[in-house]
């Protein structure tokens, strides 16, 4: 009911009037080319003059901080200042209802502050605004009204405090993210083995002679673990993770693994990637297709026997016959990691796969990613979800700008690191804590700064 | 919930662009093959059978009047643009039409309907490559004399063409005028078309230095440039023609592009020169005449669009259109296009990626099992893509109020500036002058 009169009997351009939406993809949800134009869309649909529009542009840009995202293309903005446009385009037509579906879904940490940040502002203006999310830990400093809801009907409505003295374990069973995700404790625990991987001298870059993307002279990594590969945004953690497994050409350096120096070409046969977007990686007509196409086709016999194995241990027996494409997210997901694990291949990389993921799907992500790890595979995990991280993590990296800053196994001096990544958000905080810490973690060779390896074989 | 109207609602719209933009993509990929003539009689197979997939998807969501007519419309300009000319737009915009109204009166959501849908589509849309047998008494006259053959009446069929077009447009232009004089009294209709004109030259300070063009003036010029094609007489006046679009690519510093047109603009006229006088085995003789008329009569429009592509941004387009009054059926699927053809880009780069990390791929072994794979793996996955990107598309756009019947504002400045007066007149002189010698 908008002012005493039930929604449905609105046309739709006039709820628009009065009810401002963000959506969760940042991707899909503007209409024009350039963010100008996107922030004033709706009010062009409502055919303002020009003067007003130009008045709400600048009201709009000083109240959210756009002054360095104006006359952009929006498919060179990053995903935070893409959601950052989309609320602009919402708060331009100046309704007093602000609706968002699960925003924060595909934000990386710095850009969730940024989104924070917006909602903020719009509280204290007095809008109302109503937010779909179960990743809360952002919006519980300011929220007035908790309303949960189960299968379409509204369950339980908390305030502040009541919520804030649920247990964690009543949280998860309600299938909704951890308050505060930051201050967990690690849960992987990383295995004790003398096999490493090398990789030497990765140089790659986008143009010719420009900066390169990547440029990491000498690193050395545990095989068989869980390796959390975290960095800001635009730090290179998908540039990298293109190069290991070779898919850009271009890409100098090798990686040695098992004492063989594999090249690019070498690179792909050796390593499977499963990507941000599932639906761009699920090819066939049905599931079993899609897990024998990572096959080789030589013996159908026994592979249809491994591949109904497999399914079998991702809890997809039922749905052999069905058509990837009309599954679940979920289970989309599960067919990837099984076309992954019917590839048999030694290293995974996994990009974001638990972006917009309730509690109960992320830890089946985990228990996944554990039992690739059971194999004896080395699992390259790309995240920004610090829940995941603790949850099945055993190892990080972490990157800034193409380079690796540190890289040490999951214990305390780790953790700390993280959390100063996280909440502080510093890159110098981090470097004085390594300064601390010499001698626990490892630093990448060539940066001139002493390690010491025997903490690492512990 | 709204009354179910026959009206295009925002949402059909935007489904408009988005499957028009997958049909347009995918036809003139295929459209590139026709540099290679050995294909040339296989075409008329592939292209229907291809563009049958998106096509296929899109009518799963027609089933309302109109939506293949501005899809044919469209996809006409965009051809036309591309250098095919007035019987590409004729082709497409006929093609749209027709197989609108087989739907109409065949009823919607009929397989056999569909069917025959597609197939008055598809002989709409082969005016474009008809284009070429259009090209001019030289092409043919070569072949006849090569070959030897029946000779083909295609020479008066330019002639023809451009008669029908004529008629058609003084037809509308006639019913349209004929329309505002109806609705209201000459006074008043008097005032109506000062204050149009005076809307059209508008005069904003630009903010853009140096040269620039209005949008609406590159339209002009480029249907200057698509008509003159047509008519070309001799030697002096092609080289007229392709000056305008040399010298637009030079002054918005796409040298590159106007090098590449030059090299093959001037090795195309020379070729022209002195194939009479060499005598060449009858196969070759073909393919360079083919080449040559190829060059020669579809670069310069060819040209003219990579100049507009590159000076004109996606919202000043727009904003002309809207200046001219065009309505939104048409300028809603063409900003959804524009801002559709990266995000295809992308998905299928993306998409790419993953069928290389299958390794499905040219030359594998799991290519050789099954090579039709590539097309379909490629296709499917990006195809369920845009579908999905096209609903969440129109949530977004139609929760900021697309639907609005008000009459759009655009805050993207535009307007006629001097440059405009004086390119115009240059352009005529010019043409005028090269015509008639």
């Amino acid at each position: 009911m908008l002012d005493d009169k039930g929604i449905k009997e609105y046309p739709l351009y006039q709820i628009a009037q009065r009810v401002g939406s963000v959506f969760q993809n940042p991707r899909t949800q503007f209409y024009n080319v350039e963010t100008t134009s996107e922030i004033v869309f709706g009010c062009e649909n409502m055919g303002l003059p020009v003067s007003e529009m130009q008045e709400r542009l600048k009201q709009t840009t000083q109240s959210l901080k756009l002054e360095k995202l104006l006359n952009r293309s929006l498919f060179a903005l990053s995903g935070g200042e893409k959601q950052k446009i989309a609320c602009a385009s919402a708060d331009a037509i100046q309704p007093d209802i602000f609706v968002l579906d699960e925003p924060s879904s595909n934000l990386d940490i710095s850009s969730i502050n940024d989104l924070a940040d917006v909602i903020r502002h719009w509280r204290s203006e007095r809008k109302t605004v109503i937010v779909a999310e179960h990743r809360l830990y952002y919006l519980i400093p300011f929220v007035d009204r908790i309303i949960y809801m189960k299968h379409g009907v509204i369950c339980h409505e908390f305030t502040k405090q009541e919520f804030q003295g649920l247990h964690p374990h009543e949280l998860q069973h309600m299938g909704l993210r951890a308050l505060d995700p930051f201050h967990l404790s690690p849960e992987g625990t990383p295995k004790p083995n003398r096999s490493s991987l090398q990789i030497r001298n990765f140089l790659f870059s986008y143009e010719k002679h420009g900066t390169s993307s990547v440029d990491i002279p000498d690193l050395t990594l545990p095989q068989g673990e869980i390796i959390g590969i975290i960095g800001k945004n635009g730090a290179g953690k998908s540039t990298f993770a293109r190069c290991l497994c070779g898919l850009d050409k271009k890409t100098k350096g090798t990686l040695e693994i098992n004492s063989i120096s594999c090249g690019t070409k070498q690179r792909r046969h050796l390593s499977y990637m499963v990507m941000q977007d599932v639906n761009h990686q699920l090819f066939t007509e049905d599931v079993m297709d899609e897990i024998l196409l990572s096959m080789d086709g030589a013996n159908e016999g026994t592979e249809r026997v491994l591949a109904n194995k497999i399914l079998s241990s991702l809890d997809l027996s039922d749905k052999i016959k069905l058509h990837p494409m009309s599954l679940s997210g979920g289970e989309k997901q599960r067919v990837a990691i099984g076309s992954a694990i019917a590839s048999n291949k030694e290293i995974m990389i996994f990009d974001e796969p638990t972006s917009g993921l309730d509690y109960r799907h992320m830890v089946e992500v985990s228990d996944n990613l554990n039992g690739l790890k059971e194999m004896g595979k080395s699992i390259f995990l790309i995240t920004h979800d610090p829940e995941l991280i603790y949850k099945c993590c055993t190892y990080l990296l972490f990157m800034e700008n193409g380079k690796v800053l540190w890289h040490c196994p999951m214990d305390n001096t780790a953790v700390k690191l993280l959390q100063s990544f996280f909440v502080m958000d510093k890159v110098q905080a981090q470097c004085t804590l390594i300064q601390e810490n010499k001698s626990d973690i490892e630093l990448p060779s060539g940066k001139g700064a002493t390690a010491n390896h025997t903490s690492l074989r512990n | 919930m709204e009354k179910q109207t026959n009206k295009l609602t925002g949402k059909d719209l935007i489904n408009v662009g988005i499957y028009s933009a997958m049909t347009l993509v995918i036809f003139f990929m295929i459209g590139l093959l026709t540099a290679l003539p050995v294909v040339y009689p296989f075409l008329f197979i592939i292209w229907p059978v291809v563009c049958g997939i998106p096509m296929m998807l899109y009518y799963t969501k027609i089933k309302k009047f109109g939506m293949l007519t501005i899809t044919g419309l469209i996809g006409g300009i965009f051809f036309y643009f591309i250098g095919y000319g007035w019987i590409g737009l004729l082709g497409w915009m006929l093609g749209g039409i027709l197989s609108d109204l087989v739907l109409k009166f065949g009823g919607y959501q009929n397989f056999k309907v569909t069917v025959l849908s597609y197939a008055c589509f598809c002989l709409g849309i082969m005016g474009c490559p008809a284009n070429l047998w259009f090209a001019g008494e030289t092409y043919w006259e070569n072949i006849h004399s090569s070959m030897g053959g029946p000779v083909c009446k295609h020479t008066t069929g330019a002639d023809a063409v451009l008669d029908v077009l004529c008629r058609l447009c003084s037809a509308v232009c006639g019913r349209y005028l004929r329309c505002i004089a109806w609705a209201q009294n000459v006074e008043k209709t008097f005032r109506e078309s000062r204050h149009y004109l005076m809307e059209q030259f508008q005069a904003v300070a630009s903010t853009k230095k140096g040269f620039c063009l209005d949008p609406r003036t590159k339209l002009l010029l480029m249907a200057i440039v698509a008509t003159a094609e047509f008519l070309y007489a001799h030697t002096a006046f092609m080289i007229a023609v392709a000056l305008i679009p040399f010298v637009l690519l030079l002054i918005n510093r796409q040298y590159k592009t106007a090098l590449i047109f030059f090299v093959l603009f001037t090795t195309g006229l020379v070729v022209q020169a002195v194939q009479n006088s060499i005598q060449f085995p009858m196969v070759l003789n073909m393919l360079i005449v083919l080449l040559v008329g190829l060059v020669l009569r579809l670069f310069p429009a060819f040209m003219m669009g990579a100049y507009f592509l590159k000076s004109t941004t996606a919202s000043e387009c727009v904003a002309s259109l809207g200046r001219m009054h065009i309505g939104r059926q048409i300028t809603i699927p063409l900003s959804v296009l524009f801002r559709f053809l990266p995000t295809m880009q992308e998905e299928s780069a993306s998409i790419k990626d993953a069928m290389r990390m299958r390794e499905v791929q040219f030359g594998t072994q799991k290519f050789w099992n099954n090579p039709a794979a590539l097309i379909e793996y490629r296709f499917i996955p990006l195809m369920i893509s845009v579908v999905k990107i096209g609903e969440d598309l129109s949530a977004a756009a139609l929760t900021r109020g697309l639907d609005n019947p008000i009459r759009r504002t655009n805050i993207t400045q535009i307007g006629f500036t001097h440059y405009d007066v004086i390119t115009l007149l240059i352009t005529s002189t010019m043409l005028g002058f090269t015509f008639y010698i």
